[in-house]
């Protein structure tokens, strides 16, 4: 049981910083960016490249990845997101254009990587740390700990700095955007940074752990996704809540039922959430609801 | 001529596919991702039956619309609560739910490796063994789709549904049934969807869950938005653009290990523009028809 609750807490904390990469982005572009899967691949791809292909070192291989991957998210962001958002063009029409660009970048990964598996560790497998008779692998503590240092910054930056704060009380009326004085532009484009670093570093950090494959970006996006909703559009707090319950309830049904059922145990869940409680835990009410 | 003959036959298949998730994406404007649930939804039931009871397939479709309509009843009263894009991530996840369950019930669905030995479909007592036949009866449901379709788009339920698409909040502050209007569009949609599954599955007589994942909802999403999503005419046609699009870039001389996902990023270039278009309610290829269409239909 140990081991499970091992893997409950760390699944959570790479939920936790996909839920609030997704969050960021949400709350700064009032669209869901299906795209934003592609950060969680490319980041991983790029380290592969710079590792496996360039033989870099694996820090500078991180740093350059996540350098990378935000440049290539910004330019989708100039040449589609701003010109469209300008427009005023609606939330689901963005989504729209986000799966497009999902579909575009996926296919061009697949066909300069392949669809099958790679890896760009290069260190052996090891037995990591006990803790209770569990393990935790070195690579998932690593995890554990960037996600909470990721998360405990957004927290500092966001509550505790000028913009940080306009950034989160406009991200509850969008159109308080200018009334701070703040370049919707801008925060546009912070939002677009904050979001796709933590993509690609969670990206990597997934990689690390269990490779590589073209379409893992999606599945683990939509966890988050998932975590995102069911905690409700809150706070920190909430969104911990929702990552602990999609991540509690995917490997309790692993453990009594199935590895194979954990994908649909996470929508199960959210379908349940949205019927009963579609507010999610924090009961913050938005505009998605029926009339 | 075989060949060209099963070419035909897919475009009847995703025809009916595009054209139902038209009434549900387009008329009433619920984007949803869920469409190759019910696509299979359709093709499981008629294969199970046919193959472990051996029941003529007239009755298989009966089951597979019953199957498939009871579902889809269940998915909409869960799916109306939301709506944009609260909505396609839930028809997405519930996408993900009916795959998972098709890919992992084995004693049932027989897992990946899906259901072989799926007989010659027979229509009272006469088995369609040529492709000739099969396309005739391809031809028929699809043109008994799209006359279904059409008249309820023309009917009062169908300005109904395109009022709501437009404004929810003002049509329902004149009294009309919001909610149920949704539900019932959701249903007779996902009911439509199994008719292709039907006809898929004794077609190709094997099936397997691969035949009906989220990219298969993408594929059918963006046939609707690049045919125009209130054009049951421009659905059809971007229906055989895109069917017929792999034959292009065969004739272009693309390599077979990169055709596919070329394919794919020709349609997701194809969402992206479509979407990104000034009208309201996208549509590329048949631009006129999709105005006639909008014309025709008003008062």
């Amino acid at each position: 049981m140990m081991q499970i609750i091992l893997n409950i807490l760390y699944t959570t904390f790479i939920y936790l910083i996909l839920s609030k990469s997704f969050h960021i982005y949400y709350v700064t572009h009032r669209f869901f960016n299906i795209a934003q899967s592609i950060s969680i691949i490319l980041g991983a791809y790029l380290v592969f490249l710079f590792v496996r292909e360039t033989n870099c070192p694996f820090w500078f291989s991180i740093f350059s990845s996540v350098v990378l991957c935000i440049l290539i998210m910004l330019t989708a962001e100039k040449i589609v997101y701003l010109p469209l958002g300008n427009r005023g063009v609606e939330g689901w029409r963005m989504m729209l254009v986000s799966l497009g660009i999902n579909v575009v970048f996926l296919n061009v990964i697949e066909i300069v990587w392949g669809s099958g598996m790679l890896s760009f560790k290069s260190w052996g497998t090891s037995i990591g740390v006990n803790i209770g008779n569990a393990y935790l692998s070195m690579v998932q503590l690593w995890s554990l700990g960037v996600c909470a240092f990721l998360s405990i910054l957004w927290g500092v930056l966001e509550n505790n700095t000028t913009l940080g704060m306009k950034i989160k009380a406009a991200s509850s009326n969008h159109d308080l955007i200018p009334v701070y004085g703040l370049n919707p532009y801008h925060v546009s484009l912070i939002g677009m940074f904050v979001a796709t670093l933590m993509a690609s570093f969670a990206g990597i950090m997934i990689a690390a752990d269990i490779d590589i494959i073209p379409t893992m970006g999606f599945d683990w996006m939509m966890f988050g996704v998932v975590a995102m909703i069911i905690g409700g559009m809150g706070g920190m707090r909430t969104m911990v809540l929702g990552s602990l319950l999609v991540a509690a309830s995917q490997h309790l049904a692993a453990y009594y039922f199935d590895s194979k059922w954990m994908n649909a145990t996470a929508y199960i869940i959210l379908v349940i959430f949205l019927f009963f409680r579609p507010f999610g835990f924090s009961g913050k009410k938005l505009k998605k609801t029926e009339v | 001529m075989e060949y060209i003959l099963h070419l035909l036959i897919l475009i009847c298949i995703y025809s009916i596919l595009s054209q139902s998730l038209s009434l549900v994406a387009g008329y009433s404007g619920q984007i949803s991702l869920a469409h190759a649930g019910f696509y299979g939804i359709g093709a499981y039931a008629a294969a199970l039956m046919a193959v472990n009871f051996g029941t003529p397939a007239i009755l298989n479709l009966i089951i597979a619309l019953l199957i498939s309509g009871i579902i889809a009843f269940i998915v909409a009263k869960v799916a109306v609560k939301t709506v944009d894009d609260y909505y396609v991530v839930i028809t997405l996840g519930i996408q993900v739910v009916i795959y998972s369950i098709m890919n992992n019930w084995q004693s049932v669905t027989n897992g990946p490796l899906g259901i072989s030995g799926i007989p010659t479909i027979s229509l009272f007592g006469v088995p369609l063994e040529s492709k000739w036949a099969f396309l005739a009866l391809s031809s028929v449901l699809t043109a008994l789709v799209w006359f279904i379709l059409h008249n309820i788009t023309k009917s009062p339920f169908g300005r109904l549904l395109r009022a709501l698409s437009e404004d929810e909040i003002y049509t329902d502050s004149l009294g009309k049934n919001v909610g149920q209007a949704k539900v019932v569009s959701f249903v007779i949609s996902g009911m439509l969807a199994s008719i292709a599954g039907v006809l898929y599955a004794y077609y190709i007589s094997y099936i397997d869950p691969t035949s009906f994942t989220l990219d298969e909802s993408i594929f059918i999403l963006s046939i609707v938005i690049i045919g125009g999503m209130r054009n049951l005419r421009g659905v059809f046609l971007a229906a055989v653009f895109l069917v017929l699009l792999p034959e292009i870039l065969r004739f272009v001389g693309m390599p077979s290990s990169i055709a596919a996902n070329m394919r794919q990023i020709i349609y997701g270039i194809a969402l992206i523009i479509v979407v990104s278009r000034k009208k309201k309610k996208p549509g590329i290829v048949f631009k006129n028809m999709d105005n006639c269409e909008d014309n025709c239909t008003k008062g």
